[in-house]
């Protein structure tokens, strides 16, 4: 379990732990008076050092000095083959080294120095004991997990082991040492952060959902309001037509040329005397899809133009019969609505040539 | 061996490294609550990639490199502080350095939060997981000079903050011809 120190409040610094014991690299000798006299009565590393300025030396052999770890054969490394050699040559160096590693392996123990806060091992199992309950968690932290490194730590974050010789060694590296953690510097700010990430990946999974939910609702509110807005309004796809009539009228040509009754719209037009073997085609009203019937009867040419309503933006009140007639540019038009369809009649000359065309309404009784 | 469910493998090494991963999260970070949480993502994210795990030996880089995935993730991109590009010089390397340092922690803990994420991480694997220059490079897909050099800087630079802040650095004894100082107002515990 956790040191049962208290937990809250600043850290003191501690005091030394221990006395360094001596640098047994390789390549790394003791000054005179350290080897003769021991570390706890030598001088000091000041000492160590002594002779060493003024000294010319190939570039980057600071940084080689740098990376070279106390107790081990990191200088064996062709690579620091020139560092071999000079220490080799200079026991001024050499004792430079020395100290470092000294200085560093004070360091080590002084960073190490920090003491978990009490009940961090339970809260920590128990959010481990939350994800494997959670269903719902466990794809995110699996993202998390993919995404550990931004970037160059790419690989060591896939959480796969290490797959070069020199990698696995430094992944299953002897642990002496590494597992006692003294006592001593307690973090500063301990908090309950861990309760607040378990809070946190708790909840995710419903923010996520209301998320989700909210995204999928707007997009359905967007989508209602901007497809009317897309749609051509019934006075649109009627100017269109009117144009499209015109322009027949005109050129002679683009009368209907099929006579087999079209599948897309309606059996039969009650409210219009359209003669057997009425010819129609297909055509586009305002990038609406529409079917043309030559309605042209008694010398008098007309169209008539019908497209699903559904296809036609909604708001605009378009009457069930055909009893608002429009004259406009030598044609008349009228408009109503047939089931699930929109019905635009055009015919060349004024209201009374398109009432020819058109049945009788019935009186109502 | 590892465990079949993932559950009880991570209980295991939560028992077993938490503390070192905490120690290590807290130098990363600076702050314990930070440190807490980035040892439980590590724990969560391990979790999550358990059947990644093939060798219960590697567990404990495997954590590390977890951990340090998520630092950088997550918290590299709260300081971005331009360290010294100038070359270190052999001269650098102070001539006495004291022989029984006994550091401030706190010193010691602002002078790493003051290194940039990239130079923090590679001096904290060097101390605290004690990989070598090249096993750094690798796990960090860095050229081996660059490692190199970060290394040195950060190190140059962790001692002079530690050694020449002109505040007091150390509480223990010091080398003869520097004064012995002591932290006022700073309480000590005993160790």
């Amino acid at each position: 379990m956790d040191d049962p120190r208290p937990t809250s409040g600043p850290v003191p610094p501690r005091r030394p732990s221990g006395r360094l014991e001596e640098s047994k690299g390789p390549l790394v000798e003791p000054s005179a008076g350290a080897s003769a006299s021991g570390p706890h009565e030598q001088p000091g590393l000041g000492h160590l050092l002594a002779n060493c300025e003024g000294q010319e030396l190939q570039p980057g052999l600071h940084a080689a000095l740098e990376v070279c770890r106390p107790n081990t054969a990191d200088l064996d490394d062709p690579a620091l083959a020139e560092v071999q050699a000079a220490l080799a040559a200079d026991a001024g160096l050499r004792r430079r080294l020395a100290s470092l590693q000294q200085f560093d392996q004070a360091l080590v123990a002084a960073l190490r120095d920090v003491r978990a806060p009490a009940g961090l091992e339970d809260r920590l199992l128990k959010a481990v004991s939350a994800l494997a309950h959670s269903e719902g968690v466990e794809p995110l932290v699996e993202v998390e997990a993919a995404l550990l490194a931004p970037s160059s730590d790419a690989a060591s974050a896939s959480c796969v082991p290490p797959a070069s010789a020199e990698a696995d060694h430094a992944a299953c590296r002897d642990e002496a040492g590494y597992t006692s953690v003294r006592s001593g510097c307690l973090a500063p700010d301990t908090v309950l952060p861990s309760k607040r990430r378990a809070m946190r990946l708790s909840s995710r999974p419903m923010v996520l959902a209301a998320s989700l939910v909210l995204v999928v609702g707007a997009g359905l509110v967007i989508w209602q309001y901007r497809r009317p807005a897309s749609l051509p309004t019934p006075q649109q796809l009627a100017n269109e037509a009117t144009g499209q009539f015109q322009q027949d009228l005109s050129e002679g040509d683009g009368m209907p040329a099929s006579k087999k009754w079209p599948a897309q719209v309606p059996a039969s037009f009650p409210q219009l005397r359209l003669p057997q073997g009425t010819k129609w085609r297909t055509c586009r009203l305002v990038n609406v899809s529409a079917v043309m019937f030559d309605v042209t009867q008694a010398g008098v040419k007309g169209a008539l133009y019908v497209v699903r309503a559904r296809e036609v933006a909604r708001g605009a009140q378009v009457p069930n019969t055909p009893s608002r007639v429009v004259f406009t540019q030598g044609v008349s038009r009228t408009m109503w609505r047939q089931g699930d369809y929109l019905c635009v009649l055009i015919v060349e000359g004024d209201e009374q040539a398109l009432r020819r065309l058109l049945r009788p309404v019935p009186p109502v009784t | 061996m590892v465990q079949d469910k993932p559950q009880d493998g991570i209980a295991e090494l939560v028992a077993r490294y938490h503390r070192e991963l905490f120690a290590y999260a807290y130098r990363l970070t600076g702050r314990a609550a930070d440190a807490e949480d980035l040892t439980q993502q590590t724990f969560l994210a391990a979790c999550a990639a358990y059947h990644s795990l093939r060798d219960a030996r590697c567990a404990r880089g495997w954590l590390y490199a977890i951990l340090r995935s998520q630092y950088l993730k997550q918290f590299s991109r709260a300081r971005r502080l331009v360290i010294n590009e100038d070359p270190t010089e052999l001269e650098q390397i102070p001539e006495e350095l004291p022989y029984e340092p006994d550091f401030d922690q706190e010193l010691l803990q602002q002078a790493l939060d003051r290194l940039p994420a990239e130079f923090k991480v590679v001096v904290l694997m060097f101390y605290f997981e004690g990989c070598s220059y090249k096993e750094i490079a690798e796990q960090l897909k860095l050229p081996p000079g660059t490692v190199m050099s970060r290394l040195a800087r950060a190190k140059q630079r962790l001692r002079d903050a530690l050694l020449h802040t002109g505040q007091p650095a150390f509480n223990g004894s010091m080398e003869a011809g520097v004064p012995q100082v002591v932290r006022e107002g700073t309480p000590h515990v005993g160790g």
